[in-house]
């Protein structure tokens, strides 16, 4: 298991350029001679160019997943109505954590485009972090591995149309109007008017590049 | 840097598992000693005390909204003063230094420094004192245990809303000094919206407070940007909510300039801040402008919540790490009265 991780650690190096003289050779002749090194090469550059673009290439297998993430959301979901606060407040303490309240689930089938794209680029993230984690694991625990793998992956709030006067949720805008990350970048400004992230918020801001601050 | 990203996607994957179950599975693994049981109270100072009082060196990662955000840190502190540098390792270059509630956003694509003051970085006392009733009756504290995080062992606390109107969080605290190595914030179902974790660090790290100082001063070559801001008061500019939407309180009131804004609107956008002690909403209000404006919009990144609305001859966005109910309350409680 550590000679394993020690090899992942080593294609990682060689993929950042970062290994010279006998480590470097003695990497890029296990990366040819592997299969399994190959496979460790090709995930992190892939984890490289999901990281650097918003349109990842992706494989097949990402390909079909999505395809299968895609269809998911779209059976989850149903717009979501105004608010009384009166009903939201007090009487579910225990519930609220475990049960989704019937008039508050969030739709889905957000078809634009570039929305798809966002979850294009997590899903690959998600499809490929399975694959780190089983490549970690291969010469390790066999238990563990295929038991978080069959673990269906989380993905963040399915993304909704927008609904004027509902409570639907559109990601794409949140990174593509200049005004509104305007806003984001004032309200970050003022992130720490929380106890809990005082320090930790202001860490969480910084290093958030969702928006541009 | 991929191997951040690499420890970075396992710790996504960790959350993800973690998130399938109910929160009563997904308890983290409880082991070692039991802690003694502190007050919410006493926890936030905890942490909060950690950040004056320790130097570290670490990476940071935030993953949420389909986004995975990586940065090393430095942090110095001499128990008054605290200096703080954030070199983003994904996105756009930039890198953030912090000397108290002073930042500097260094971004050397576009050779622009953003000098901001973060008023309420030094709020903390006075924030757990006005807020703490608030905590107390909206959020549920329970001692998880204790699980490693970067390699060190830390107290795990989740802090459950009793109601539908905030978020969840689960603080993984570092045992000895208290810092917040992990943080997630988690939905009504308990699912995680978003985590911000150190995936490596290093405790008493040798980084000088005036070798930070130094950076942070080399501003030359780089234009100087501040934004406006007037501290006023809602009743002042006209504004009111009919009811509290509750927990929440108002926190303060400015007149601002907002970058990417026309300058015949900047002076005129008005940000009134609440928080219920650990989350906080903006609401940003300025004149309505048909071709700026556009339909009204519910929008989602990770845990942050936006929706936008029309209101008469203005235009309201409000913003914060909260459900969008949250927001939709807000929105229909807030009233001109000019």
């Amino acid at each position: 298991m550590q000679e394993a991780a020690r090899n992942h650690e080593l294609v990682s190096a060689l993929a950042d350029g970062q290994l010279r003289g006998e480590e470097f050779a003695r990497t890029v002749d296990w990366v040819n001679e592997t299969d399994e090194a190959r496979r460790t090469w090709h995930t992190y550059h892939l984890v490289g160019d999901v990281l650097r673009s918003n349109e990842p290439m992706v494989s097949a297998r990402d390909v079909h997943f999505l395809q299968g993430l895609k269809l998911r959301l779209q059976q989850e979901s149903a717009p979501l109505h105004d608010v009384r606060t009166t009903v939201l407040v007090a009487d579910e303490q225990d519930s609220t954590w475990i049960r989704r309240p019937n008039d508050a689930k969030y739709s889905s089938a957000n078809d634009s485009r570039f929305g798809w794209k966002m979850l294009a680029g997590f899903a690959s993230l998600a499809t490929m972090a399975v694959m780190v984690w089983q490549m970690a694991s291969g010469g390790g625990d066999q238990s563990a591995a295929p038991q978080l793998a069959q673990l269906p992956v989380q993905v963040p709030q399915p993304v909704a149309g927008s609904a004027p006067g509902g409570t639907g949720v559109d990601r794409q805008r949140m990174i593509r109007d200049p005004q509104l990350d305007a806003l984001l970048a004032a309200h970050k400004q003022f992130g720490g008017t929380s106890a809990l992230q005082g320090p930790t918020g202001f860490l969480r801001n910084a290093t958030f590049d969702g928006v541009a601050p | 840097m991929i191997r951040y990203i690499a420890a970075s996607l396992l710790m996504a994957l960790s959350a993800s598992a973690v998130a399938q179950v109910k929160s009563a599975v997904s308890t983290p693994s409880v082991s070692g000693r039991p802690v003694a049981q502190r007050s919410v109270n006493e926890w936030l100072q905890r942490m909060h005390d950690a950040s004056r009082q320790r130097a570290y060196v670490g990476t940071f990662v935030v993953a949420g909204g389909g986004r995975l955000s990586s940065a090393r840190i430095w942090h110095v502190c001499d128990g008054t003063q605290q200096m703080e540098r954030v070199e983003s390792l994904t996105g756009a270059p930039r890198s953030t230094f912090r000397r108290n509630d002073q930042v500097l956003t260094f971004l050397p694509e576009s050779r622009v420094v953003l000098a901001e003051k973060r008023e309420s970085l030094g709020l903390f006392p006075q924030l757990l004192q006005s807020t703490s009733a608030a905590i107390g009756q909206y959020y549920g504290a329970r001692e998880l245990g204790s699980e490693r995080v970067a390699g060190f062992e830390a107290d795990v606390l989740e802090l459950r809303p009793t109601d539908r109107l905030r978020f969840g969080y689960r603080a993984w605290i570092e045992k000895n000094t208290g810092l917040t190595v992990k943080l997630q914030t988690l939905d009504s179902q308990g699912q995680v919206l978003e985590q911000a974790a150190f995936s490596e660090l290093k405790f008493e790290a040798p980084v000088g407070m005036a070798q930070l100082e130094q950076m942070m001063g080399r501003t030359e070559g780089y234009r100087l940007e501040k934004p406006e801001m007037r501290k006023t008061t809602a009743e002042a500019q006209g504004w009111a909510l009919k009811q509290s939407v509750p927990g929440f309180q108002p926190m303060s009131c400015y007149q601002r300039s907002v970058n990417g804004s026309p300058q015949s609107q900047e002076a005129q956008t008005l940000q009134w801040i609440f928080s219920d002690g650990l989350a906080s909403v903006s609401l940003f209000i300025e004149p309505f402008v048909a071709e700026r404006h556009g339909q009204p919009k519910n929008l989602a990144m990770g845990a942050t919540h936006t929706l936008t609305r029309r209101l008469g001859a203005w235009w309201l966005t409000a913003v914060g790490e909260v459900p969008t109910e949250t927001l939709v309350a807000f929105a229909q409680a807030l009233e001109r009265q000019k």
